[in-house]
């Protein structure tokens, strides 16, 4: 069975599309948001390798230190 | 400090052991550097997330004014023979519900449950449409 049309009265019909309109808005920057979001995100696993590859620096430098010190003790 | 603890190391090579001790500190301050970075990019993050949720929070606000401009629809849709009972059942709720609906100020509801109880109406009203 075919579905029958189906007609309404919409008072404010002006205000209704400015509402819609202003979602399609706020939906845009929703997305604009969240691709910032990811692109932080992406910036902070960055800097959080830069930090990791840093402190195995100085982990490896310390380990050349202390055989240094420790030798000497032997 | 005793004499005990004191304890004469010869160093091998003092220049290449003050070069790797300059180094490590040199290095650990660009960690903490880095950290500082870290900490700034994870404020945006937080402040982008903030921005987000206020932004989903008027969508939310919108769409519940914009709900109100259309009228609420009854339609009655024929009921399956066999499931006649179920479906009495099942429809009891969707009133109450609607019921509850038009007491609820939907601009003050901006909680986890009033959009749950919004989220299980909604999914009635489009139950009760097939």
């Amino acid at each position: 069975m075919a579905e029958k049309p189906l007609f309404i009265k919409l008072e404010g019909y002006n205000e209704l599309t400015d509402m819609l309109n202003m979602v399609k808005v706020k939906i845009a920057e929703a997305k604009e948001s969240i691709a910032r979001i990811d692109q932080l995100r992406q910036e902070e696993e960055a800097e959080l390798d830069l930090w990791s590859n840093e402190l195995e620096e100085v982990e490896k430098k310390m380990a050349a230190i202390d055989s240094d010190l420790m030798a000497a003790r032997e | 400090m005793t004499d005990k603890d004191m304890f004469y190391v010869e160093v091998h090579r003092p220049i290449d052991f003050r070069r790797s001790l300059l180094e490590a500190s040199r290095d650990l301050l660009r960690a903490l550097q880095k950290f500082e970075d870290l900490k700034k990019v994870r404020e945006d993050k937080m402040k982008e997330v903030a921005r987000l949720k206020a932004t989903v929070r008027d969508i939310n606000s919108l769409l519940n004014q914009a709900k109100n401009h259309v009228p609420a629809l009854n339609i009655k849709l024929p009921e399956p023979p066999k499931a006649e009972k179920k479906s009495k059942e099942e429809k009891k709720p969707v009133h109450h519900a609607k019921k509850k609906d038009a007491k609820v100020n939907y601009k003050a509801s901006r909680d986890v449950t009033d959009l749950e109880k919004q989220m299980k109406e909604i999914e009635s009203k489009l139950g009760s449409l097939g």
